[in-house]
This record gives structure tokens, C-alpha cells and sequence, in this order.
């Protein structure tokens, strides 16, 4: 498809989407669950992810993120793939685990946040380099971007800032993860969902990337 | 990440009902604390609008990377052997570093100083903590046990079904069939373990002693000395003039402490290591005994022949510290006892003889010798060390008797003469008497014997024959001398970890006599066998053999020691029936739940498949706390998770190699819903007491047939409200009490504990369950076993009062064993042609750290087996190989490194591989049957008995006799 090179995507758009795909890592509870059953969660991945990128329309089966599995299967099921297993899970959530340095992957997760005045707090569940985490940050740099949309000058440092994010992290590992759950036959479920957020992603950093130029991405 | 606003419930303001334009904010990342007027979610963008520069991620790397705060920890229940203090690195509530201190004084100038202490595991520990193994929320098993189906539940959903479901094994088989293991040595001595010692107590379940059913007890030191506790500071070593690495390998197992003998070497002492294979620890030696496996007793008594024959032993110190004056009846190759001599004598008083009276004289602290047996102070005797003497009986007969030392010296000159010895050992005849020769002339010589040790069948045997060597040179009891396995630093105020210390009123009222005349090391066992007493303690291995199906496999023809007129089955009924070995459940009742902490029995008992297929399937109920994901936990119904060592309080369990115990601060909050030990544990029993109210559970039988009172669990468990287990400053509540009860430290408060990180030991404590040294401590001075005997004539809690080398318990003289001797294990003569030997490996802490990647770079990446060229070459297999080993028990596979310092014969796997780490789940346990000796059971005899942490069979894991085949190339696997 074709990819905007100006900024002409809604960031308010955009990162709604962000913090919707955040959303859909949550851990299956009954309340969770009924999104998936009665489609709400399909539906509205649906429209606002196609709303922005319209490709995805016919890229993805949005059947499949409706399913009917009970919630106990959803649970075994994100259990199986994300929570658990020997040595850890087979397709962990966190993206260090995926790059070369764990550590060093935290460290720049935590430069990030920090540089835009966030921190993870002292209670956190989910580590800075969880995909919730990631895509949250994502979400926030977004919602600024859209803060200053009447000065570009500022808006893009934010830009600035998705593309070597997406760059550096949410586009290098997710992709990875996308190949773990389809080689460890995930539920179609959760094989559409990691599909869906891998597109979506793929397509913003090309997206971000034509806004601001690529960088050398060591 | 979450905040208080509860993000998930945020987060789902994005799929229901908000539309695309909606921005919803506020999320899992909270704006920086450090804001002086912490801006909400949206004043941020605005803030960040007046000063954002951002042109690209190196602006990230502008700022300096600060710390908030620096706090000493430790790795408090990795049951790693060494206690280290480290600096943990706090940022943002995550610890990123350790860096090792370097706070440790030395005690005198003319030692090595121990800075820094700590390795690549400890160095590495922040980011096995955050690795992906780590287990986050409470878990309950989904389909089949194994299979891996799990969903994570609430706490409150966890504790309280498991809280049913132990409240359901009472009521069906009494409290007895909860059993409870915390593994082997893996227990600290604060908060972090507290918690579930407290628990099992309040609950009467079994406690599962592994201490020596993980093949640690060191059984040749209970037979000789009646405890074993025999180490000191790891500076003392460097007192040494003559250090002899036996059965050992200390580069690995020891990176910490071995400086100091390498540094020994620069004053002049010589370090010798005894091993089969070239191990990293030979390296550094002086001269290497490449002896065969398995006959080191045969080295020992032939280094001991050598000594005699030659003179060159300490006569002075013989007659005075061990059993070898002790008359022998000829007649019945028994001590001469009181009893013998008069008609109301007792069977515990022992004689030898005196040249200057030409008697038989009662031996000053025997157990029977009339005054409690506390003095080895020989008076005006002069024991004889020789001799052949005529005793008259009491009824009248003359018998001859003659010595201990005189029966040593027979067996040696006609069994054990080095060139005997070499046809066992493989050594030279030469060799044996240089080393022995060296050994005796040393002033100072060593025997570092490490807990591999107590892991082969006759480990007894080789460690009283070491015994032998460090008394026949005056060596036991000074410093840099004698044998060192291990000891801890005592802690008065240990006794807070439980709610009671297991003596009633009326026990504490008969101590009184003694305590006013001085409890001696006798006195201290005969308390520990009361305390042991209280509670449903029972050792692995019969455990095992009694109620997990271990039965079939060790009562086989092939594992039994054929010096023995029955199979294992008949000695371990005798020992049942005369309650030598105790048995809980007892026998008839079915276990019915088990809640392990701290250790991985599917990954280390032997033959691991036999307790998964046989044991696993009696339980309704499996419970694993842990903070990863083990072999075991993987088998459990309900997995509730831990915090790591970095996110609690605790004191390290205190080895005593450094002269400090070493405490943990808590540097990060409990990732996930992990939580303490202690706040786990705690809930536990809250729920039990809840849960048993609320189903109106009356009475259910308890420890022994007692009834028990479930409704009071928690009660007991927090001294009646005393704790709160769910409050963040509790465990520092209960080190307080600790430390305000240990004079021996520095620490008065577990607060100054904390913040010292490392506390200096100042003085000498009373002996415990686990420590008994017997050596009192000089701040000013390194730290050795066993002072007390040699310096103030203390008597040995044996029934000789001595270092005994004649046991005449009749399972012993049955055996053979009534001496120390050479014998070749069961699998002497097995049909497979290989050895399969291990140890302690360098890279992992048992199974923690096992399958960390930044260590598993270090290695192979996965399991890897030594072989010798000579045993890889006829068997077509080259180096990387994938190989299948096997015999009639079971098998693995694994890939094959030829190394040629591994000895010929020999297969070398080490340590704690997760058998998830094996193709299909078989790990290096499966072929192991690891029998253990009869004679272990034996009870009813001074020294000779079980009590909770002594004395007890541990399984023999080495030289497991396996064969090797190729399964696989390298350059097929490529392909």
C-alpha cells in the first residue's frame, strides 16, 4: 500500500490505536473474554486500525479474532504462549528477550521514558520492556505529537521519537514474536492478534520513517 | 506496569464503547516521581512542549544514568555454599547491577583478605531475576499434571483451594500425610525462610529431612566424631603447610575462598589434589594422585600403614583424642565393657589400658565413664596404645584383650601395605608412601573433603579413613589442619525462625543440672534428638523407599552390599521396628500432599521418573513456591510465585568460610504478584485457620497420632498475633529478633543488619541443630574445627568420648565396617562398562542459573557429558556428538565433550541440568539408581543414631554404571 509520506495520519488516531493493541494483551477474564465473544474487541480493532491504514482490511482474517473458546481456554492458551514453560515461555511478551542485551534493552526502555518525564513507578506488574509497556509509550508519544499539532516544529520531536522507538524495539522484535506464536501453532486468536499488532506496526514504521527519515539503526 | 488507578480497567476503555477521536491516557507508565509537582497525564505533553529536544535516540544517552538508591544484597536461598555481599543498583524499581564488595576485614594481618567475595552467578543475578523463566502470578494446573496447560488465578483463589485441599488430606489421613520439603541445605537463617518452617510446624506436616538424601551427610564424620560440622574461615587454609584437595574441586564449588590456597602455596605449602579426572582444581596443584574412582579408603589406609610403620605419627595426640587405646575383647571383637566386668555395669563404659597401674581403667569421657562423659583430661593415666592384656570378667573367666590400635595396625599391615594398595588404587606404591611421608611431616596439613564426598556409595568409608590420617598426625583440631567438609556460624537468635523451640517445660527443667555444670557436645546432641522428636522429621531416602515407590528399585540383588547377610528390605524393617529411622507418614498411611519450596525433587531425587510416575500420582495435591519455573513446578497443581532474593529481606544461611553473616535488603518491590516467603507462608496458614472455621473442621490427627487443631494454625504460626505476615516490615520485626538475641554478631537490630550488609562475626555461639564446631572464636584470629577437644580436653559426642575408629555396633562388624576399610562399591562388577561421576559444576547454583543464557554462553549451551578419547574412540564418537546413555534403569541424551582430562572409564556429567533440558523430559537423574548402605539405618549406638540433619542414608549418585552410544554427528545435526 501506499504509505503517507507527510503527516497526514490523525496522531490522535494513531495513538488511540496504540493504547487499543495495548489493550488486547490483557490477560483473559470474564470481562475480557466477552469482548472477544461478542466481538467487541474484533470490531473495534477493526475499524480503528483500518481507519488509519486501510490495507489491513483485506490483510487479515478479522473472523478469527472473534472466537467462542471459553475463557478457560483463552487462559491455558496465553499461559502456554506468553506466561509459561520451561526456561520461560515460548513467545514472552517482553522485547529485551527477543534483542541481544536483556539488560541493556530495559536500560534504553528506561532512557526513554524517562527522557518524556515517565517512569514504570515502584508497583509495576509488567516490566518497561513488555509489549503493553512498549506499545503504551507508543501511545503517549503519539497523543504529544497530536498536543502540537499546530507546531510541527515541536510535533516533530515526537515523530522523531516513534520512529527510532519503532526502529529500535517494537519493530525489530515483534516481527520475531509473530514467527514464535505461528511456530508454537497458537490458537487462531492469538495468531491473528500478534499478526494484526506485527502488520500494524510494520506499517507504522515505514510510516514513521518517511516522515522523518530513516536513521541508522545500529 | 501498573498504578493505583488499576491500568487494566483503563486499558479497556479503548475496546468498549470510546471512539477513535477519544484519547484516554494515564496508563501503565506514571509521570517521573522525581517531577517536583508531578504533572498529570495531561499537563505532561504541555510540559514537555516548552522543552522537548529530541532529534534522535542518542539524546537518550545524554543524561547521566543515575542510581536512587544502592542497598546490600545477597542471593539468600540460592543454597549456593559461599556468602557473598553485594552492592545491588536500584533505578526506577529495578535492580540492573551487582557489583561485589569489598568490606570484609581481615582478622589478622598475616592472612589474605577475602575482598571481594562473589562469582559470575551472583554477578549475574539481576538479570535472572528479570529472565523470562520468572514466574509473575499465582498458577493452577489445567489438564493433565506435565502437560503444561496452566491459568494464572488470584492469590485469594490460590490459598484458598489449596488451603481445602490440605485441609482435606488432615481430615483423610492426618496431618503427617502433608508433606513439606525445603530441600536440602536450602534454608536461611531469617524471614525468607521462616515463613514455611513456621508453617509446617503450626500445620504437624512432614518435614522432609533432605539433608542427607541429597547425598550431603557426611556419614564417615557422624561414625567417627558424632557430628560433622568441621570447617572453619576460608583464611585458616592458608595456615596450611600441607593441603590435600580430596574428592573435591573447589575452582568450581568454592570461587570465593580457593584464593586461599593457591595463595598458601606462596608461603611454601603444598597443594596436592587426590581426583581420577585432571580437574580444574589439579591445575593449580603440586602433585596430582590420579586415582582410580572409588578407592580412596584403600589410599587413606595405606597412607596410614605408611605412618605407623614408618613412626611418624603423634602418639601423644593419639591416646588422648581418639579411640585406638580402647581395649578389644579378643573373644568377641567387642569393646571391653563395664558390663563385662561387673554385674550391674553399664554397656557405654570403656576401658583401656593403664602402664602405670597395669589395669584396665574406666576411659575418662566415655559415655558411661560416670561423669556424664565431659573430660578427655587422662590424669595420672598413661593410656597403653599397645598390648596384649588379661581382663577378668565378672563372672570370673580371664579373656585377653588388646588394642583399637593394635587391630588398625593387623588389618593395615596385611590388607592395606602400598603395594597392596596400589593394585586398588592404580597408584604407585612410591607415590602412596611420598604422600604420606609429606602428609605426616607437614606441621600443618589439610584434607579440604567437600560434600561430594558424602555422594559415593562408601563415602563413609573414605572419609574415615581421612579421619584416620588427620588424627594419626595430630592434625584434627589446629589450625590449618584436619579434615574440612563444612560448618556454620551459630546464631543464638535462630530460635525466633520457629514459634517454639520444641523442648516442653518439663525438658527445659531436666536441662537445668546440666547447664549449671556446663553442657558438653554430648548433652547439646541429646537435646537436638529431643527437639527432632517433636516433629514429624523424616529422612529422604527412607521416605522414598517407604511411601514413593523407590522400594522395587534398591531392594534389587545388584545394589545390595554383598558383605551383608540380607537385603536392604530386612535392615530397614529392623530399623523401623526398633525406631531407629522415623518414618512419617508412618508406614500404612498415604501421603496425600506436597508443598515443596526451594528445591526441584523431580530434577534431583534419583531415578526422578519413579517419583513422578509412582509418587506423584498418590497426591492429591502438589504445590511449588517458587520464583521460577523448575522441572518440578512443572508437575505441580498450583504454583504460587516468589519473590526473588532481590525483592526480600533475609539472612543469608551463614557458612562459616568468612568471618560475617551476610544480609539481604529488599532493593526492588515483588515482581508481578510475587510475594516474600514469608507473607506466602503467612497466608497459608491464615487460610488454613479460615478455611477450617468456616467448614466447622474439628479435630484432625496430627504429629503421632495427637490431635491437632486446624483452627489455630495461624495463631501459632504468629505467636498469637505477634507477626503479621502481610505487613512490609514484619520479617525485619522477626530479624530484629535475631539479632537482638545474638551476642555472636555485630548486628543488634535486623535494621543494622540490613544496612551492614555483612555482619562481623564477634564471638562464639551455642551450638544448634546445624552448627556444632566446637571451637570458640577470636575476632583476632582465623577460624578452625574443633578446638574445643584439643585445647580444653572437651569429650567427642561419641560413645568413646573420642575420634572412634572401632564401631562395634553388630550391623558393622557384620559388614566388615567395624574398622575403616576399603570396599568396592555394588556396582563394582556391573555388566556396563562406564563410571558416571559429576560434582558441582561452575556455571549454576544447582538448577538456578541452569538455563540462564548469559551463563549458558559459557558452556555448550546445553547438556554436555565428558568423556575420555580412549572410551569416545572405540564408540566412533567425536567431539559434539550427541550420545544416548543408558543401562537397565533408564537413559538421557546429551552432547558429548572429549576432554582427555576426564579419566579413562569415566563419564562426567555435572550438576542440576533440568531434565526440561533433556530430549523428552529424561534427565541425567533417569539411569541413576544411587542405592544406599543398610548401615546407615543403624541407630541404638552412642553416635550411631537419626535425628533431624544427621545421621541418615544419603544416596550414592556416583559411579552409576551406564554404557554410551552414538546417537548422532554434529555434522549430521548441521546437515
Amino acid at each position: 500500500m501506499n504509505i503517507p509520506t507527510k503527516s497526514t495520519l490523525s496522531a490522535k488516531q494513531r495513538s488511540f490505536a496504540y493504547g487499543l493493541m495495548a489493550a488486547t494483551f490483557d490477560y483473559p477474564d470474564k470481562e475480557f473474554t466477552e469482548l472477544i465473544h461478542n466481538k467487541q474487541l474484533s470490531d473495534q480493532c477493526k475499524t480503528i486500525l483500518c481507519d488509519i491504514y486501510p490495507a489491513l482490511k483485506e490483510d487479515i482474517d478479522w473472523t478469527l479474532l472473534t472466537t467462542q473458546d471459553d475463557k478457560e481456554t483463552l487462559q491455558v492458551e496465553f499461559s502456554r504462549l506468553f506466561d509459561v514453560g520451561a526456561s520461560g515461555p515460548p513467545c514472552p511478551l517482553n522485547g529485551g528477550v527477543y534483542l541481544e542485551e536483556r539488560m541493556q534493552t530495559l536500560e534504553e526502555m528506561v532512557r526513554f521514558y524517562n527522557y518524556f518525564g515517565l517512569t514504570a513507578g515502584e508497583d509495576f506488574e509488567e516490566l518497561p520492556d513488555h509489549i503493553t509497556t512498549q506499545l503504551e509509550f507508543m501511545h503517549f508519544l503519539c497523543h504529544c505529537e497530536d498536543e502540537h499539532q499546530d507546531d510541527p516544529e515541536k510535533a516533530n520531536h515526537f515523530q522523531r521519537a516513534q520512529r527510532d522507538f519503532i526502529n529500535r524495539h517494537l519493530g525489530k522484535w515483534v516481527p520475531q514474536l509473530n514467527d514464535n506464536v505461528q511456530e508454537n501453532q497458537a490458537a487462531p486468536f492469538y495468531l491473528t492478534l500478534i499478526d494484526m499488532v506485527t502488520r500494524y506496526i510494520l506499517l507504522e514504521k515505514q510510516y514513521v520513517n518517511n516522515l522523518c527519515g530513516m536513521i541508522t539503526v545500529n | 506496569m501498573s498504578n493505583n488507578k488499576s491500568p487494566k480497567l483503563s486499558r479497556r476503555k479503548f475496546i468498549i464503547g470510546a471512539a477513535a477521536g477519544t484519547t484516554a491516557v494515564g496508563l501503565g507508565l506514571v509521570s517521573l516521581s522525581s517531577c517536583t509537582n508531578k504533572p498529570t497525564w495531561q499537563e505532561l505533553p504541555k510540559i514537555l512542549g516548552k522543552t522537548i529536544q529530541y532529534d534522535d535516540f542518542s539524546d537518550i544517552y545524554r543524561e547521566i544514568w543515575k542510581w536512587d538508591k544502592v542497598v546490600k544484597g545477597t542471593h539468600t536461598r540460592a543454597n549456593c555454599i559461599s556468602a557473598c555481599s553485594w552492592d545491588v543498583y536500584v533505578k526506577d524499581g529495578i535492580a540492573w547491577r551487582e557489583e561485589q564488595n569489598a568490606i570484609y576485614e581481615p582478622p589478622r594481618p598475616d592472612v589474605p583478605d577475602m575482598n571481594p567475595r562473589g562469582c559470575q552467578k551472583g554477578a549475574c543475578y539481576t538479570s535472572l531475576q528479570l529472565s523470562e523463566a520468572r514466574v509473575t502470578h499465582p498458577l493452577k494446573r489445567v489438564g493433565e499434571r506435565g502437560g503444561g496447560g496452566w491459568k494464572r488465578i488470584s492469590w485469594d483463589e490460590a490459598l484458598t483451594e489449596i488451603a481445602d485441599g490440605l485441609i482435606d488430606a488432615a481430615v483423610d489421613q492426618g496431618t503427617e500425610s502433608i508433606i513439606y520439603d525445603h530441600g536440602t541445605t536450602n534454608a536461611g537463617y531469617g524471614p525468607e525462610t521462616a515463613g514455611d518452617f513456621r508453617f509446617a510446624s503450626a500445620m504437624k506436616t512432614t518435614t522432609i529431612d533432605s539433608w542427607s538424601g541429597v547425598g550431603d551427610m557426611p556419614m564417615g564424620a557422624c561414625q567417627t566424631w558424632g557430628m560433622y560440622n568441621c570447617e572453619g574461615t576460608s583464611d585458616d587454609w592458608f595456615r596450611s603447610d600441607y593441603i590435600v584437595i580430596w574428592v573435591g574441586n573447589p575452582v568450581y564449588t568454592r570461587i570465593p575462598e580457593v584464593h586461599n590456597m593457591h595463595e598458601a602455596r606462596y608461603k611454601g605449602a603444598k597443594l596436592v589434589v587426590v581426583a581420577p579426572d585432571l580437574s580444574p582444581s589439579t591445575v593449580h596443584a603440586d602433585m596430582w594422585l590420579n586415582i582410580k574412582p572409588e578407592t580412596d579408603a584403600a589410599l587413606g589406609l595405606a597412607c596410614a600403614q605408611v605412618m605407623i610403620e614408618e613412626n611418624l605419627i603423634k602418639k601423644d595426640y593419639i591416646l588422648e583424642q581418639t579411640d585406638l587405646p580402647f581395649l578389644i575383647r579378643k573373644d568377641t571383637q567387642k569393646f571391653l565393657r563395664q558390663s563385662d566386668l561387673q554385674a550391674d555395669g553399664v554397656d557405654n563404659a570403656l576401658y583401656f589400658w593403664d602402664e602405670k597401674t597395669t589395669k584396665a581403667v574406666l576411659a575418662p569421657g566415655c559415655e558411661g565413664d560416670g561423669d556424664d562423659g565431659r573430660s578427655l583430661d587422662l590424669g595420672n593415666y598413661k593410656p597403653a596404645l599397645s598390648g596384649n592384656f588379661q581382663v577378668k570378667l565378672a563372672d570370673g573367666k580371664t579373656v585377653e584383650c588388646y588394642t583399637v590400635y593394635d587391630k588398625l595396625v593387623k588389618q593395615l599391615n596385611s590388607e592395606y601395605r602400598p603395594d597392596q594398595a596400589a593394585a586398588i588404587t592404580g597408584l604407585n606404591p612410591n607415590l602412596i608412601r611420598r604422600f604420606a611421608r609429606e602428609m605426616a611431616a607437614a606441621p600443618r596439613a589439610m584434607i579440604f573433603a567437600s560434600w561430594g564426598a558424602c555422594k559415593h556409595y562408601h563415602s563413609d568409608l573414605f572419609q574415615r579413613a581421612m579421619i584416620l590420617l588427620m588424627s594419626l598426625t595430630g592434625n584434627q583440631g589446629y589450625p590449618g589442619g584436619g579434615v574440612r567438609v563444612a560448618a556454620w556460624w551459630g546464631l543464638d537468635g535462630i530460635d525466633a525462625m520457629m514459634a517454639d523451640i520444641g523442648l516442653t517445660a518439663m525438658d527445659q527443667i531436666k536441662l537445668i543440672p546440666k547447664a549449671i555444670r556446663g553442657l558438653t557436645p554430648r548433652d547439646f546432641e541429646d537435646i537436638y534428638t529431643t527437639v527432632s522428636e517433636t516433629e514429624a522429621n523424616t529422612p529422604l531416602m527412607p521416605f522414598l523407599y517407604v511411601h514413593a515407590g523407590y522400594k522395587e528399585m534398591w531392594d534389587q540383588e545388584h545394589l545390595q552390599d554383598s558383605a551383608l547377610p540380607h537385603n536392604i528390605a530386612h535392615y530397614m524393617r529392623e530399623s523401623i521396628d526398633n525406631g531407629w529411622v522415623k518414618i512419617h507418614p508412618a508406614e500404612g498411611v498415604q501421603p496425600k500432599a506436597f508443598i515443596f519450596t526451594g528445591c526441584n525433587p523431580l530434577r534431583r531425587w534419583p531415578s526422578s521418573q519413579i517419583a513422578r510416575d509412582v509418587f506423584w500420582p498418590k497426591l492429591d495435591l502438589v504445590v511449588s513456591v517458587n520464583f521460577r519455573m523448575s522441572t518440578s513446578s512443572l508437575y505441580a497443581d498450583y504454583f504460587l510465585p516468589i519473590a526473588a532474593y532481590y525483592e526480600k529481606v533475609g539472612i543469608k544461611y551463614g557458612q562459616s568460610y568468612v568471618h560475617y553473616l551476610i544480609c539481604s535488603d529488599k532493593a526492588t518491590e515483588p515482581l508481578g504478584e510475587s510475594k516474600s516467603d514469608w507473607e506466602c507462608f503467612g497466608l497459608l496458614s491464615k487460610y488454613v485457620q479460615n478455611r477450617a472455621k468456616e467448614r466447622n473442621i474439628g479435630p484432625v490427627e496430627g504429629f503421632k497420632g495427637q490431635t491437632h487443631d486446624l483452627t489455630t494454625v495461624y495463631d501459632h504460626h504468629t505467636e498469637n498475633g505477634y507477626y503479621n505476615p502481610e505487613e512490609p516490615d514484619d520479617p525485619i520485626k522477626l530479624m530484629d529478633k535475631v539479632f537482638e538475641n545474638s551476642p555472636s554478631v555485630a548486628a543488634n537490630s535486623g535494621r543494622e543488619a540490613l544496612d551492614m550488609g555483612a555482619v562481623r562475626i564477634i564471638g562464639p555461639a551455642r551450638p544448634s541443630l546445624i552448627y556444632q564446631n566446637f571451637s570458640d572464636y577470636d575476632p583476632e584470629d582465623t577460624h578452625w574445627p574443633h578446638r574445643d577437644f584439643v585445647e580444653k580436653k572437651v569429650a567427642w559426642p561419641t560413645l568413646t568420648g573420642r575420634q572412634q575408629f572401632f564401631i562395634d555396633h553388630p550391623w558393622y562388624i557384620d559388614a566388615g565396617e567395624d574398622m575403616p576399610v576399603h570396599k568396592d562399591p555394588p556396582h563394582f562388577n556391573s555388566k556396563f562398562p562406564l563410571r558416571m561421576n559429576g560434582g558441582h559444576n561452575r556455571w549454576s547454583i544447582h538448577a538456578i542459573w541452569r538455563d540462564h543464557k548469559l551463563l549458558l554462553r559459557l558452556q555448550r549451551g546445553v547438556p554436555a557429558l565428558f568423556m575420555n578419547p580412549k572410551d569416545c574412540d572405540p564408540r566412533d564418537i567425536k567431539d559434539g556428538d550427541t550420545v544416548r546413555v543408558h543401562n537397565n534403569n533408564g537413559e538421557f541424551e546429551a552432547m558429548v565433550k572429549v576432554a582427555p582430562a576426564t579419566a579413562p572409564g569415566e563419564v562426567i556429567i555435572y550438576h542440576a541440568w533440568e531434565p526440561y533440558q533433556f530430549k523428552n523430559w529424561k534427565g541425567q537423574q533417569e539411569p541413576v539408581e544411587a542405592p544406599w548402605k543398610a548401615l546407615h539405618l543403624a541407630g541404638g549406638y552412642g553416635q550411631i543414631h537419626y535425628r533431624m540433619y544427621y545421621g541418615s542414608p544419603g544416596h550414592a549418585p556416583r559411579g552409576a554404571p551406564v554404557d554410551v552410544e552414538k546417537v548422532s554427528s554434529l555434522l549430521e545435526e548441521k546437515a
